[in-house]
């Protein structure tokens, strides 16, 4: 039962609280984004799985428009205790924070793995294709440490839900095909997280955001592309997303609830967002 | 009106005694019509009868009319028989008085007569009388006709005793012999409970016999119930997924959503199962909800569920009688099943019930007080 926090989530959160306050400067093209942003989202359903959401990473996605040429993005992570590693825009400290500083493909220049980021070099961040919706829908929120009795928070941009579907697709989609097993390993994490943000947020919501990002230039096509690989990732019980929802609830839930209701939400969402 | 419906044994002598006074009330202002002898069969008569009744005229004349009771209802095929047998009473006692006037009017008198045996009773020319109030009463000399249409369904069939509390009206009593404090009369909790005393009575009358329900004084009221016992005879006879009819939903959020639509519903429902379970004995939170409702499918629609074959969260059940949403508590604005109803539920349930059963149990034994009731108008 979810009613302790787990320690690892607490300190996903404590690094995320240091690498905003280190970001401090760039906060306007700072948008959270993955996991976090999805527990933001979905908080006032976490008490109903047998399954504490959990993670170890904080994603920053940074829109460069937004950015200003100071501080340096690597030396501010650094001045944070994180570390850059041998991938670009990954920083990791001790050995169990890490942050992933992520740019939409869609912006982040030529370039096959680091984002083009002028005066910040192209190593500060890693371009991820999905993530263009985080640029057009956010909103401020306050996010609070997670340690008992902490009143430490920050304030920091969000992605919605529909750009945070919309990048949890394209990475499914990305990875189930991979033959790299350590790649695919992870996965029904996140399509886990994806079924959570269905549980809790209305499909005509969903798909009026989807909307939104599909007349937007710059996410118009990742989210046209998204709803056809959410399809067929998540349409029926058998499909690939749906198998990976219930496998990670796998012997703490009833699976077939579990599957029932991912496709039927699924459908839901399909069908809302058809109609526009 | 007759009153022996109520009896589950109907006397002979009863019997005539009331269709006399029945039959005397439709008489024509002047008549009069009394019971002469009660015969018994020890007495050695050579008359084959039961009764012999006498039919006066305002003017004096008067005739007999014998009487063969069948105590228990008459059926067709036995009539042949009968006709016969009154026919050559009727002649015998015709004989008997020295043939003055004319035959004795003969009559078969019954706890109940079918439309059928009635239609062959007047081909036989024989009157009749039953306790339903069916009356065919042709006299001759002094003429006088008097006819009364009563049941068409025999009434008497409740009367047989009880074997078993499978039926919804027996498992209604059943339950309100658990939810109330003793002691009450059988009239008292029927009036109460919307059952008819002469189901109570059978219901009542079986359980007697198992020592599950204590009964005192002349008037038998009902002082003692041993809930427990009875708990467990009920489970015999009830099954939660067969006895009622079970319908499958799917609720794709989970139960929370579905909780917060149930307490604006605007039809009559009961949460019974795991959930309702868990509101008194706090078990695992449960993630499937049972409700009783009596009609599922207007219900799931105004619930906004989905028709769901496999992974279904929601349970609705046609209830094998209207007391499952009955009597129901209150709490939070969720309407549960009274807690007598959620015991056999789970005892009798799949998966884990039958242990939150014993929890529930255990629960029950500890606040008697808080959960029986008591009669609104006790006698």
């Amino acid at each position: 039962m979810e009613t302790e926090l787990d320690q690892s989530r607490i300190d996903a959160r404590e690094a995320l609280l240091d690498a905003v306050a280190a970001l401090e400067s760039h906060s306007d093209a700072a948008i959270l984004v993955g996991a976090q942003a999805v527990y933001v989202h979905t908080e006032s359903d976490s008490g109903s799985f047998a399954v504490s959401p959990f993670t170890y990473d904080a994603d920053i996605a940074l829109d460069p428009l937004l950015l200003r040429n100071a501080p340096s993005i690597v030396d501010a992570m650094r001045g944070a205790g994180f570390v850059l590693g041998d991938q670009p825009g990954l920083y990791t400290r001790d050995a169990h924070h890490r942050v992933d500083l992520l740019v939409p493909a869609a912006v982040g220049g030529a370039g096959r793995r680091g984002a083009r980021l002028s005066v910040h070099g192209n190593t500060a961040a890693m371009k991820v294709r999905g993530l263009e919706g985080a640029l057009v829908s956010h909103a401020w929120r306050t996010i609070g440490s997670l340690r008992p009795g902490s009143a430490r928070k920050c304030v920091l941009k969000v992605a919605g839900p529909a750009a945070l579907l919309v990048a949890k697709v394209h990475k499914i989609w990305e990875r189930v095909g991979e033959s790299d097993e350590g790649r695919r390993e992870d996965l029904h994490k996140d399509a886990f997280d994806l079924y959570r943000l269905l549980r809790v947020v209305d499909a005509a919501d969903i798909a009026s955001q989807i909307g939104i990002l599909q007349s937007h230039e710059v996410s118009s096509e990742v989210t046209s592309a998204a709803l056809s690989m959410f399809r067929r990732l998540f349409g029926g019980p058998g499909d690939v997303g749906t198998r990976l929802v219930v496998r990670h609830v796998q012997g703490l839930e009833n699976s077939d609830f579990i599957s029932a209701s991912s496709v039927a939400l699924s459908q839901d969402l399909l069908e809302a967002a058809s109609k526009r | 009106m007759l009153h022996m419906m109520r009896n589950s044994i109907v006397y002979e002598t009863q019997l005539v005694d009331d269709v006399v006074e029945d039959v005397g009330e439709r008489l024509p202002t002047g008549w009069n019509l009394h019971t002469r002898e009660h015969v018994s069969s020890s007495s050695g008569s050579r008359l084959q009868v039961d009764a012999i009744l006498e039919i006066q005229a305002p003017d004096g004349n008067s005739s007999e009319i014998l009487v063969e009771v069948k105590t228990r209802p008459a059926e067709p095929n036995l009539l042949t028989h009968v006709a016969s047998r009154l026919k050559a009473s009727s002649r015998a006692r015709h004989e008997q008085m020295g043939k003055a006037g004319t035959e004795p009017v003969a009559m078969l008198i019954s706890p109940y007569l079918s439309s059928l045996t009635r239609k062959r009773l007047i081909e036989a020319g024989i009157s009749y009388a039953d306790g339903t109030g069916n009356i065919r009463l042709a006299v001759e000399r002094p003429a006088v006709f008097v006819q009364n249409q009563g049941a068409d369904k025999n009434p008497i069939r409740e009367e047989r005793p009880l074997r078993s509390l499978k039926g919804g009206r027996a498992a209604r009593v059943v339950r309100a012999l658990m939810d109330y404090r003793t002691p009450f009369g059988t009239r008292e909790l029927a009036a109460e409970t919307g059952s008819s005393p002469a189901m109570v009575s059978r219901v009542v009358n079986l359980l007697e016999s198992d020592d599950i329900v204590g009964k005192r004084g002349r008037r038998g009221r009902i002082v003692s119930v041993d809930w427990e016992t009875l708990a467990d005879r009920w489970a015999e006879d009830y099954d939660f997924s067969t006895s009622n009819v079970p319908t499958t939903w799917l609720e794709p959020r989970g139960v929370a959503p579905l909780l917060v639509r149930l307490r604006s519903a605007d039809f009559r429902y009961a949460v019974t199962g795991s959930f309702a379970a868990n509101r008194l004995a706090p078990f695992a939170e449960p993630r499937l909800v049972s409700l009783y409702a009596e009609d599922p499918v207007a219900v799931a629609r105004s619930l906004e569920l989905r028709p769901a074959d496999t992974g279904a969260n929601v349970f609705i059940m046609r209830p094998f009688d209207a007391v499952a949403v009955e009597r129901v508590e209150h709490e939070d604005g969720i309407a549960y099943a009274r807690v007598t109803q959620v015991l056999l539920d789970l005892m009798t349930g799949p998966g884990r019930g039958p242990a939150e059963a014993e929890a529930i149990l255990a629960w029950m034994k500890d606040n008697e007080d808080t959960w029986k009731l008591s009669l609104t108008n006790p006698a």
